[in-house]
């Protein structure tokens, strides 16, 4: 009776083989079982292809909210999060901040690993979303409804993939909003910063500092007036931008477009005039007014 | 003297399917395990790797099942061998 004799190299291949025989097995189980988002590979939840109606990425979404509120003494709000929406709302009988959070996730173990962090330092609440650390950090969203109450005088916002909405809130409030997918819209700024690279923005504000910037999507907003000092900076690249104003303007404005029209209600001393450019000075031209766009036209309305 | 050159040939044709294997599983592995990370790093959610997994991992099943159990012809080899062996006895009776 002959005994087949194995080498290193057998057993290192067979090794190998049997490895890779697992691993594929692993991967049909985990494919037929829609089990494809990480869960902490705990593989507790999802529905299955056929239970979901047809081939699903991703199974069921799982979806936890919570209301928490602070208590008054709240002047300035920040706010960050990643893929959820963030929508600041105002309340004139509201005398505390109350949060309403929204988790998102594939798996209740993703939502296990997505924290809303609520810290309140000195009369600034900070409210951020948190995840984790890990391998597999990153799989549940959190959105964000604040209502705040009359008092509070400065809100920031930041969102990676998600809109920033604020609005009905007191006039007066110093905004700071930027996200990078998602739109940006608010009501009743009184200075404002906002960005987005995805998306468009709109505004109305009666500060004096404007600054708004976008990649893809268009502006559109209203101001008070541009008077001494103040300064309005729109810029995006493809889209349009259109500003109102009902106010006394002063300002030197630059109004400058690649391939688009440019107008301007107001009455304006020019320095240099073309289809795609104006520039010149409305009133004394104590302010600033520059607007560009690449790919977009421009309109300067008086209301 | 031919007998033992071809039996030299077979034996080196098996050693060179079984390397052949082994580098091919390798380079499986750690491709799989570089997409599995790219995925969680950038982004933890769908695991798309593991389409990837499956569908080279049968690849290199069949590899694995060629090189190892197959083995250039032994198969049938043996089976020529059966067969012979069956016609044999029914030749004699």
């Amino acid at each position: 009776m002959s005994r087949t004799r194995l080498s290193s190299v057998d057993v290192l291949g067979i090794t190998l083989g049997v490895i890779a025989i697992v691993l594929v097995v692993g991967s049909v189980v985990a494919i037929s079982h829609n089990r494809m988002w990480n869960a902490g590979w705990s593989f507790s939840e999802g529905r299955g292809w056929f239970e979901s109606g047809g081939f699903s990425f991703g199974g069921a979404a799982v979806r936890e909210e919570k209301d928490e509120t602070v208590p008054t003494g709240v002047t300035e709000i920040e706010v960050r999060n990643i893929a959820g929406s963030i929508d600041v709302s105002g309340s004139a009988s509201a005398t505390d901040v109350a949060v309403h959070s929204v988790k998102t996730g594939p798996t209740t173990a993703a939502l296990a690993n997505v924290h809303v962090d609520i810290q309140k330092r000195g009369s600034r609440l900070v409210l951020e979303e948190k995840h984790d650390e890990g391998l597999f950090p990153r799989s549940g969203t959190v959105s964000f409804q604040i209502v705040i109450p009359n008092g509070v005088k400065v809100v920031e916002a930041h969102s990676i993939s998600g809109s920033i909405t604020v609005r009905d809130v007191q006039p007066g409030i110093d905004e700071t909003l930027s996200t990078i997918s998602g739109s940006v819209s608010t009501s009743a700024a009184r200075n404002l910063d906002a960005s987005t690279t995805s998306g468009g923005i709109q505004f109305a504000m009666t500060g004096s500092t404007l600054n708004a910037r976008s990649v893809s999507g268009s502006i559109t907003g209203t101001m008070a007036g541009l008077g001494n000092g103040a300064s309005a900076r729109l810029s995006t690249i493809s889209g349009s931008v259109s500003l109102g104003s009902s106010g006394q303007m002063d300002a030197n404005v630059s109004l400058h477009s690649v391939s688009g029209r440019v107008s301007c209600d107001f009455p304006i001393t020019i320095q240099q005039e073309k289809r795609n450019r104006l520039e010149g000075k409305i009133g004394n031209g104590s302010g600033t007014l520059d607007v560009g766009t690449v790919s977009g036209g421009i309109s300067v309305t008086k209301d | 003297m031919s007998d033992e050159n071809e039996k030299l040939a077979l034996a080196r044709k098996i050693a060179e399917r079984k390397v052949a294997f082994i580098r091919h599983a390798i380079s499986y592995f750690v491709v799989i395990v570089a997409l599995a990370v790219v995925n969680n790093v950038t982004w933890g959610g769908y695991q798309w790797w593991l389409w990837v997994a499956f569908g080279w991992g049968i690849g290199v099943v069949s590899h694995f099942l060629s090189a190892f159990l197959y083995q250039s012809g032994r198969l049938v080899d043996r089976l020529a061998q059966n067969e012979l062996e069956k016609m044999n006895e029914s030749n004699k009776t």
